[in-house]
């Protein structure tokens, strides 16, 4: 009988249990400060809630306030703890002082005569969030254009051309802004936005107008290369980002002259050659590894 | 107690024993799952697009053409049938830099202006005399005119297209100043007006005067044409209906800017003509109505 009548308590007390446990939900008797409170702190401790709502909630809390007889001391608290509230709390990644490691590939977008591919690496030292300090060196194939195997044919000109070669530049970064996206509302994705200014060195080599390099020895020039850049990086792990973004690069370079004669040596020829200011527009893909891999949030958000 | 009647009282503990204990491991197994689970990345969300018109003006810009940019005074219409695919339609309706040359054909302008075909050439060094290196009949050089002439230009483009917009969000800049956002990729078909300089090539047979076809035959490739049109844009909110909008289109078609031979067979036909990519990109002021704007759960 006793095994009976535990049976039945239990029997009884599971739905006890259940209603207890949704009491706080059925619960009227709070009060509207608490439920602007509730509101207010979902808001802050939900990162996608929209912060055009929030003013609302900062009203409600001041209506609440003032019908209760509080001081405007209160208000100002309640005004203040709104004025508190970040565009993006709680950053998902952090990047000071830590080091980026970033294999690149890139394609030249401005030349209507040749393209250039490259691939190299972005070494980046973040000394806090925002500003940075690195290195970046590339490696350049170069490309000749369908327009510029034309000229010949329908022009009857043939273009003066340099290939690049290979480059190294110190770069500074600054990061001027940060968000985050939903990708199809399912996900959240956060990202940033970089300024990058520079200055390098460039290797290039020309092109003989005269593809006869044995009467037309090609010969190189290297150059200093100050750039500008902007980029945006997705943040994907702890440790791994993907950016792209795009660089122009200006330089003087030197050029064959176009009256070059047979049998000049590559010396002289660069001695005789024609400087031309080359701006050159690169759009890069990144893949960006952090060392250490993990961080701490060394504040509350 | 009887053996059975102990017997029964074990069973109908087992039974009560079973309906309590299989609905709490159920509503324990219930209480385990995230109550996120599925939930949007977003709630509370407003729904920037969802069932409105858009509107604006702006300016398209074609970028690395071969031998003229155009800037144009672009419209941008479109509807949202939900928050993430709409239909629209971007047209650069009047290229208001129809002499905008790039810089190749800024250079090729200038060394054109040797070319032993042009009567002021006649009597230079390089086309007369014991230095010429050439001839007014052996040149095969084009004048800057005749140049001219046969090259085309973009005068209008018109793309209807479909808009998906997979990204939404928000951003900040300086920790201040915050924005909605959204990135969408198009594509769709593209008509694209091509003009030249002068009506169907007018000077060219007046400076014929050779059999060259690079010369003689050259006739600027023009009228309106058809392909394909795939991009991307991204629309930054000001507020719940202004917003900016960046466009940029890659504009795939067949064409022969030069209006000149290609395939080397001495005539200047269809072909001739070769898939060309073109890029231009928009900046557009555009109006989203009504200016109501739903919230999402």
């Amino acid at each position: 009988m006793k095994r009976l009548a535990f049976g039945l308590f239990l029997v009884l007390a599971n739905p006890g249990f259940a209603a207890a446990a949704e009491a706080p939900a059925a619960n009227t008797g709070e009060t509207a400060d608490d439920q602007a409170t509730q509101a207010e702190s979902a808001a802050s401790e939900t990162p996608e809630a929209k912060t055009d709502e929030l003013p609302d909630l900062s009203e409600e809390v001041q209506e609440a306030s003032t019908q209760k007889g509080d001081t405007a001391a209160s208000a100002a608290a309640a005004q203040k703890s709104w004025e508190d509230i970040v565009v993006v709390p709680r950053r998902a990644f952090l990047k000071g002082r830590r080091v980026e490691l970033a294999p690149f590939s890139a394609i030249s977008i401005n030349d209507t005569l040749i393209r250039h591919y490259s691939f190299g690496g972005d070494i980046t030292y973040y000394l806090t969030d925002v500003f940075s300090v690195g290195v970046e060196g590339q490696y350049f194939i170069k490309e000749r254009s369908e327009r510029e195997s034309l000229v010949g044919l329908q022009f009857n000109r043939a273009p003066t051309l340099n290939k690049f070669k290979y480059s190294t530049s110190l770069v500074f970064g600054y990061v001027p802004g940060y968000g985050k996206f939903g990708l199809f509302n399912k996900y959240i994705v956060h990202w940033d936005l970089t300024l990058n200014a520079g200055i390098g060195l460039i290797w290039t080599e020309t092109i003989p107008i005269n593809p006869d390099v044995s009467k037309y020895p090609p010969f190189n020039n290297l150059n200093i290369m100050p750039h500008l850049g902007i980029s945006t990086r997705m943040f994907v792990t702890n440790w791994l980002a993907l950016s792209i973004g795009i660089r122009d690069y200006i330089f003087d370079d030197k050029f064959e002259k176009l009256d070059r004669p047979a049998n000049q040596s590559a010396a002289v020829a660069k001695q005789n050659g024609q400087y031309s200011l080359t701006q050159n527009i690169m759009v890069f893909g990144s893949v960006g590894f952090y060392l250490p891999p993990s961080f701490q949030y060394k504040t509350p958000r | 107690m009887t053996k059975k009647a102990h017997t029964m009282k074990r069973e109908i503990a087992l039974l009560v024993g079973c309906l309590v204990g299989i609905p709490a491991l159920a509503q324990a197994a219930q209480e385990r799952k995230s109550p996120l689970a599925d939930a949007p990345a977003i709630r509370k969300r407003f729904e920037l697009r969802a069932n409105r018109l858009e509107a604006g003006v702006g300016l398209t810009q074609t970028i690395g053409q071969d031998f003229y940019n155009a800037l144009m005074l672009n419209l941008r219409l479109g509807y949202h049938i939900t928050d993430w695919i709409g239909i629209s339609a971007s047209a650069g309706l009047l290229n208001i830099t129809p002499n905008w040359r790039s810089s190749f054909n800024d250079q090729l302008n200038t060394t054109l202006g040797t070319s032993c075909q042009d009567p002021r050439n006649a009597t230079s060094q390089l086309c007369s005399g014991s230095t010429a290196i050439t001839s007014p009949t052996t040149d095969k050089t084009p004048t800057q005119a005749n140049a001219a002439a046969a090259e085309n230009r973009i005068g209008m483009v018109i793309l209807p297209q479909v808009d998906l917009v997979p990204f939404t969000g928000k951003f900040s800049l300086f920790s201040k100043l915050f924005m909605n956002y959204d990135f969408y990729v198009l594509a769709g078909p593209a008509l694209i007006n091509l003009v030249s300089k002068t009506p169907s090539g007018a000077n060219l047979t007046s400076e014929c005067s050779k059999t060259d076809p690079n010369f003689c035959k050259a006739r600027p490739y023009t009228g309106m044409k058809f392909g394909g049109n795939v991009g991307f844009g991204m629309h930054a909110f000001v507020n719940k209906y202004f917003a900016i909008n960046l466009e940029a289109h890659n504009l795939i078609f067949k064409n022969n800017a030069a209006g000149r031979d290609v395939n080397g067979n001495g005539n200047v036909n269809s072909f001739d003509l070769q898939w060309t990519y073109n890029w231009m990109v928009g900046l557009n002021a555009v109006f989203f109505l009504p200016a109501h704007v739903k919230v999402s759960h």
